[in-house]
């Protein structure tokens, strides 16, 4: 190896800092910062918008070059590079969205729903965001996007558009897991960094997106109603079956929900059987925490600037933000259609509680009602909204596969 | 022998109807697709939600019983 060789490996970094490719390195690490600094300043969803933003500045290293061959070299990605195989090993074959599933449902207490399950109806609406947003995104998708206006009619740019439009859709289920899950099944992995990073901050910036569209929907009255709480305990054998029954039928009627609802399912069951204390223990706190961690690293990973530097990437930011507007919109005008027919009003801020962002969307509920009426308490009744909103969406993400999947034949 | 015949028939009669079921509708325009799957996918979400409801009233009334037996 002569001399210059040698300098220009040793330099190569700094050479391409010059470049047009530098400048977009160098733009990537200013998006890093806002996370990073969204994280630890403002305290939103510091667990994984710190490791998103400092995986994300790995993946925009310069790249490594072999100074003999002239090749790139082994680094934090390429082929060999670790943060390549933490995304083959856990997104790319699902496992990490299923891995979070176990420990989320060992944190989740399903008793305010099982006393009450009349809320879970709220699940189910406030999904509607993930298709009002799928409807919007189809027609804009060929429009907007050059990359998929340039493409010849076809089924390929159909199939294109439609598993596109669905992975931005389902943003709206407020679920990091289930957003992965659904763009990782449509081999979206140019389009993953983009949709995870609108999903995981949106459900940061739940506290901001969502009081503005409960409040321009509702009157004050309205988000005055007081509810009666069952104070009664959910029968034990009830938490127990809850868990198993609802595998069942969810592995029967929605096969492609099974992976996720059942690992929610067994984390829940861990928790509710009452003979598996530690394991319960260890899903909430060790396993939650590691899989938080890679997660968000290889997430960041994702967040390349050839990949995420790109028109797809603000029309993305754009439509899942609406969709998170869509969902509250939606479950709080069908709180307020049920109350067209209910003797007992519902308080319709709590069918904004039935997206998934648990339990962040409960206590934005609740810290509302307080504000309008500080000894109104409907935390139970927007918890069990909220839990239904993580069974909703995960139904909706298995449905959006099943649907699109036979609408292009995949 | 008819038995065979007949169940052959059957699987054949299945796997046509859903071929052609899968072929008609990779030939909807995308508009009618995004309508399609918006409308089955919520219908569908709210279907599953109410089969949770239904199981959950029954463990509902499970759990009291055999809390009141206990009793």
């Amino acid at each position: 190896m002569d001399f210059l060789a040698l300098l220009k490996e040793l330099f190569s970094g700094v050479v391409y800092m010059g470049t047009a490719e530098g400048l977009k390195t160098l733009i990537m690490f200013a998006i890093s910062g806002v996370l990073i600094y969204l994280a630890i300043k403002k305290d939103y969803e510091p667990a994984l918008l710190l490791p998103i933003g400092f995986g994300a500045i790995l993946a925009n290293l310069p790249p490594v070059i072999d100074a003999v061959t002239g090749n790139p070299a082994a680094s934090v990605l390429g082929s060999e590079g670790f943060l390549t195989v933490l995304f083959n090993s856990g997104i790319k074959n699902e496992l990490f969205p299923i891995l979070i599933f176990i420990a989320v449902g060992a944190m989740i207490d399903f008793s305010p729903l099982l006393k009450d399950p009349s809320m879970i109806f709220f699940g189910a609406a406030a999904q509607f965001g993930i298709f009002a947003t799928f409807l919007l995104a189809m027609f804009l998708i060929p429009n907007v996007l050059p990359n998929v206006a340039a493409m010849a009619d076809g089924p390929e740019k159909q199939s294109l558009i439609l598993r596109l439009a669905s992975a931005i859709g389902i943003i709206g289920a407020a679920d990091g897991p289930t957003t992965l899950y659904v763009a990782n099944h449509f081999k979206l992995t140019e389009y993953m960094a983009p949709i995870s990073v609108a999903a995981y901050s949106y459900m940061s910036l739940v506290p901001v997106i969502q009081p503005p569209v409960i409040r321009a929907l509702t009157t004050k009255k309205e988000r005055m109603i007081r509810m009666t709480y069952n104070e009664q305990r959910a029968p034990r054998v009830a938490l127990i079956l809850f868990p198993i029954i609802v595998t069942a039928l969810a592995g029967i009627i929605v096969p492609m929900s099974a992976p996720l609802v059942g690992s929610l399912m067994f984390g829940n069951l861990l928790r509710e059987c009452g003979v598996l204390e530690r394991l319960s223990k260890t899903a909430q706190n060790e396993l939650a925490n590691l899989v938080t961690i890679l997660l968000g690293l290889t997430i960041g990973s994702t967040m390349v600037a050839v990949n995420f530097l790109r028109w797809d990437t603000l029309l993305i930011m754009g439509l899942g933000l609406l969709a998170f507007v869509f969902d509250t919109a939606g479950g709080v005008l069908f709180g307020k259609f049920l109350n067209l027919f209910r003797k007992n009003k519902i308080n319709p801020m709590i069918g904004a509680a039935g997206i998934s962002a648990f339990p962040m969307s409960a206590r934005v509920i609740q810290k509302m009602a307080k504000a309008e009426d500080p000894y109104n308490f409907i935390l139970m009744q927007s918890i069990s909204a909220n839990v239904s909103g993580q069974l909703g969406s995960i139904v909706a993400g298995g449905l959006v596969i099943t649907l699109v999947g036979m609408m292009i034949g995949w | 022998m008819f038995g065979a015949w007949l169940s052959l028939t059957a699987e054949a009669a299945v796997a046509t109807a859903a071929t052609a079921a899968n072929t008609g509708l990779l030939s909807l325009s995308i508009p009618m697709k995004g309508l399609l799957t918006t409308l089955f996918g919520l219908l569908g979400v709210f279907l599953v939600l109410l089969l949770f409801f239904v199981s959950i009233k029954l463990m509902q009334r499970i759990g009291v019983k055999k809390e009141t037996q206990d009793e």
